[in-house]
């Protein structure tokens, strides 16, 4: 297997120098070809690594003398987070690396996360660290890049037997993971496309991925509770999809009132900025899910659905509705490619039927109307007289996506 | 052989392609069905009817399982026996597991009975999720996030299965080629980092030099949790437990502040030696943003640990608390112990001008701690700060006081 892959190492060599200099043996015994790339911002910019972070800095439109009179930590991370990634994303693309790994401890991690944030889906992250298992702690390194936690068993401080052995497994399993993954074979013939659903639509979503997988598309779900669409709206943007069927846009209100759905301020843009078909309803979007806790007066005297012991949806106001609608007009205005709405008129969901408390279609009205007040006349919105869940609408949705995904 | 441990009625396709790539590199594999639900896609190496059978049950009281909790539980019974099995007979050399909710919990429930060094891959739709409680994980797991809920096997889920394959597959082949570690023993010692605690700089070279190795846990970055897995196992043969900030009063912890239920239990059951001090006894650690934090905790003494915590001075009545929750825990103990408390302070910010200075601290803590501690317990008082080279000096003497015949050196 020594066939010289490249696998990007990233520490910060002032404090774990010995231990990532470790890791690059072991690295270089497995044949591989390490490169050594040090964020360390109170270094002396050690000579020992292959992109010193003088370089890191300067890529980053300082330099690490800037960075030794600078007091502002944040703006100085923020710079050696850049440099790193945009260093990184030229090594993957000229085919030096096609593998990273980083070690350290709770800051060089999330540093090292971010910067693997930026290398495409599929190539091989690993994060070896000593806080991984601090509740929160993985959410937040990892975010929703496709990025490997390798818990570190003790504080990465010293070469003790037990840490030569976690990193004598890191190496193996980042070289292992290098040499199963021919880069640039990711994308096949049959059109990829990303379709996000939530419990209260599955029986639309798995209608509408029978039909299209009849067609001979693939399709790949994504849960639209605030994680699985984030990472699909980041990898869409990487260019990894030919389509998008958004059945659960909820997140895009959500983010605007700090529901548990938020999906990021960037929900329904990815799509539109590559300029890939999308089409697009609105299972969720008449509901908001504020955390419990946060309550206020008005919530708690709002329409609600219980989805499960956990989760409760509250029934949107006729402002949220609006608001809503603004942002989806906002979003889709800009896209560059083509926009389809297909929205349902007896509901949008399962958790809205007639006779439940949240079913509203007159309500709902009043986001469509908007809406439609708002959206650029080549953007076609077809109302259809049914329930999200109803297969006609399922069927609807598949006629649509024959249109425009080809 | 890799173990890959799933459940074939739902994660079937995904398992079956481990499977293939795993071959194709030359790997035995040793499938396990953990499923109860539906059919299984393809014939385990290990059924589920087996699985069940090696807990001594029949298959008809699991056919007639309602409660999925319950058939997990014993899944993960059944499948922990056969894992166990194959690794006493030596022929494990990873195991991985493919799960969502259901299949990540059989998976560490399953991996638990592996000692540290052992490979543990897990693919795991809930892999950052609360789904993965942090005492349940393995101390050197290794998680894969699925990032979308993969139906079926589009390019983009083979992709992410064919890096979950890689990693199980290079763990393995060190695991048989590279140096383990097994039947050997550590010290352990806790600890903050530098800035707030700086014993281990003098302690840890007066320990190597007594002939012990010695490995470190940061409890502020959550390793408590692998600190105890590890005392369990076997792996440390004395502690040097000097850092307490994760033991945390119920009425705290269950606020959402660092804690770790059960620390200091697992050396007393052992009956390791075993010294402890009340490092970081000052205060508690917020694993979160300032906005989170509760309110009646914010107008504290408080200052930014790092990007990702915060400490929150205790109150002297916490203090005092913590004291009788070591002495109850230490009283318990079977091992020679020891407590050895720096009188001028538990930190560094425990010092005249640090954020957290009370001098009135450690005689509260003492005044509890001699209240309801068992006199097996030596218990040295020092005139010293935590971060003076006496303390740590007092710390390595006590150790070796404890343990004066036993050098495990590996």
């Amino acid at each position: 297997m020594a066939d010289g892959k490249g696998i990007l190492l990233i520490a910060t060599m002032d404090t774990k120098g010995v231990e990532a200099l470790y890791l690059r043996e072991k690295i270089r015994g497995l044949g591989r070809k390490p490169v050594l790339m040090d964020l360390s911002m109170a270094g002396k910019g050690e000579a020992q690594a292959e992109v010193s972070a003088d370089e890191v800095a300067r890529a980053g439109g300082s330099s690490l003398e800037q960075i030794h009179g600078s007091r502002d930590r944040a703006s100085n991370t923020e710079v050696m987070i850049a440099g790193a990634s945009s260093i990184a994303r030229r090594l993957v693309e000229e085919g030096e690396v096609h593998g990273a790994v980083s070690i350290g401890g709770s800051t060089g991690s999330l540093m090292a996360a971010d910067v693997m944030r930026a290398l495409p889906f599929g190539i091989p992250k690993l994060i070896i660290s000593s806080t991984a298992a601090l509740p929160g702690m993985s959410t937040r390194y990892i975010g929703t890049g496709d990025i490997t936690l390798m818990h570190s068993v003790i504080e990465v401080s010293g070469l003790s037997e037990v840490l030569k052995n976690v990193i004598d497994r890191a190496a193996y399993a980042v070289c292992g993971m290098a040499d199963a993954t021919p880069l640039g074979k990711l994308r096949e013939k049959a059109k990829l496309i990303a379709l996000t659903m939530l419990g209260p639509c599955e029986q639309c979503a798995s209608g509408v991925r029978k039909a299209l997988e009849e067609k001979g598309l693939q399709v790949v779900g994504f849960s639209a509770a605030g994680i699985g669409d984030r990472a699909m709206e980041e990898m869409i943007a990487q260019g990894l999809f030919d389509g998008v069927v958004d059945l659960a846009p909820g997140g895009v209100l959500e983010h605007l009132i700090g529901g548990m759905r938020d999906a990021g301020p960037h929900r329904l843009e990815s799509a539109g900025e590559i300029g890939i078909p999308q089409v697009i309803s609105t299972c969720g979007v008449n509901h908001i899910t504020p955390p419990k806790r946060k309550y206020t007066e008005d919530h708690r005297k709002r329409r609600k659905y219980d989805l499960d012991r956990f989760r409760t949806w509250l029934r949107a106001s006729p402002e949220e509705l609006i608001a809503a609608a603004q942002a989806f007009a906002g979003k889709l205005n800009r896209a560059k490619g083509p926009v389809r709405l297909v929205i349902p008129l007896k509901g949008w969901s399962s958790a809205d039927y007639p006779g439940s408390e949240t079913y509203d279609p007159e309500q709902d009205l009043i986001f469509v109307n908007e809406l439609k007040r708002l959206l650029k006349p080549e953007i076609e919105v077809s109302l259809v007289k049914a329930n999200m869940e109803d297969p006609e609408f399922a069927r609807a949705i598949t006629g649509v996506c024959e249109g425009v995904f080809g | 052989m890799i173990v890959i441990l799933g459940t074939l009625d739902t994660k079937g396709d995904k398992i079956a392609y481990i499977k293939q790539l795993l071959e194709a590199r030359g790997a035995k594999t040793l499938v396990i069905d953990g499923g109860v639900l539906g059919t299984p896609l393809f014939e385990a190496d290990i059924s589920r009817e087996e699985v069940i059978r090696s807990t001594g049950r029949g298959l008809g009281e699991i056919g007639s399982l309602g409660e999925e909790a319950e058939a997990i539980r014993i899944m993960a019974e059944g499948a922990s026996r056969i894992v166990a099995d194959l690794y006493s007979s030596g022929e494990l050399e990873g195991i991985i597991g493919v799960g969502g909710t259901m299949g990540t919990s059989l998976f560490l429930a399953v991996t638990a009975v592996l000692p540290v060094g052992v490979p543990k891959v897990v693919f795991s739709t809930t892999a950052f999720t609360s789904h993965l409680r942090p005492e349940l994980v393995p101390p050197d797991l290794i998680v894969i996030p699925a990032v979308s809920d993969v139906w079926g096997l589009s390019s983009l889920a083979r992709r992410m299965l064919e890096n979950a394959a890689g990693a199980v597959w290079g763990a393995a082949r060190m695991y048989r080629e590279g140096e383990d570690l097994r039947g050997k023993t550590f010290l352990g010692i806790t600890t903050l980092g530098i800035t707030a605690l700086r014993y281990v700089q003098w302690l840890t070279p007066a320990l190597e030099e007594m002939g012990y190795q010695v490995i470190m846990f940061h409890v502020g970055g959550g390793q408590g949790w692998p600190f105890e897995q590890l005392v369990g196992q076997g792996v440390i043969s004395g502690v040097l437990d000097l850092c307490l900030i994760d033991l945390c009063p119920g009425s705290v912890a269950e606020r959402g502040f660092l804690s770790v239920p059960g620390r200091l239990e697992t050396a007393g059951r052992k009956g390791i030696p075993q010294v402890i001090a009340p490092g970081g006894v000052d205060f508690f650690t917020w694993p979160g943003p300032l906005e989170a934090m509760p309110k009646d905790f914010r107008g504290r003494r408080k200052h930014q640990h790092n990007e990702l915590a915060w400490a929150v001075e205790r109150s002297l009545d916490e203090v005092a608390e913590a004291a009788e929750l070591v002495a109850a825990r230490l009283n318990k103990g079977q091992g020679p112990r020891a407590i050895v408390i720096p009188q001028l302070g538990f930190s560094e910010w425990d010092k005249p001008g640090g954020a957290f200075y009370d001098p009135e601290r450690s005689r509260v803590f003492t005044h509890a701690l001699r209240a309801q501690l068992s006199p097996e317990v030596k218990l040295v008082e020092l005139k010293a700060h935590i971060n003076d080279p006496a303390f740590a000096a007092e710390a390595a003497r006590s150790f070796s006081s404890l343990s004066p015949s036993q050098r495990p050196r590996s």
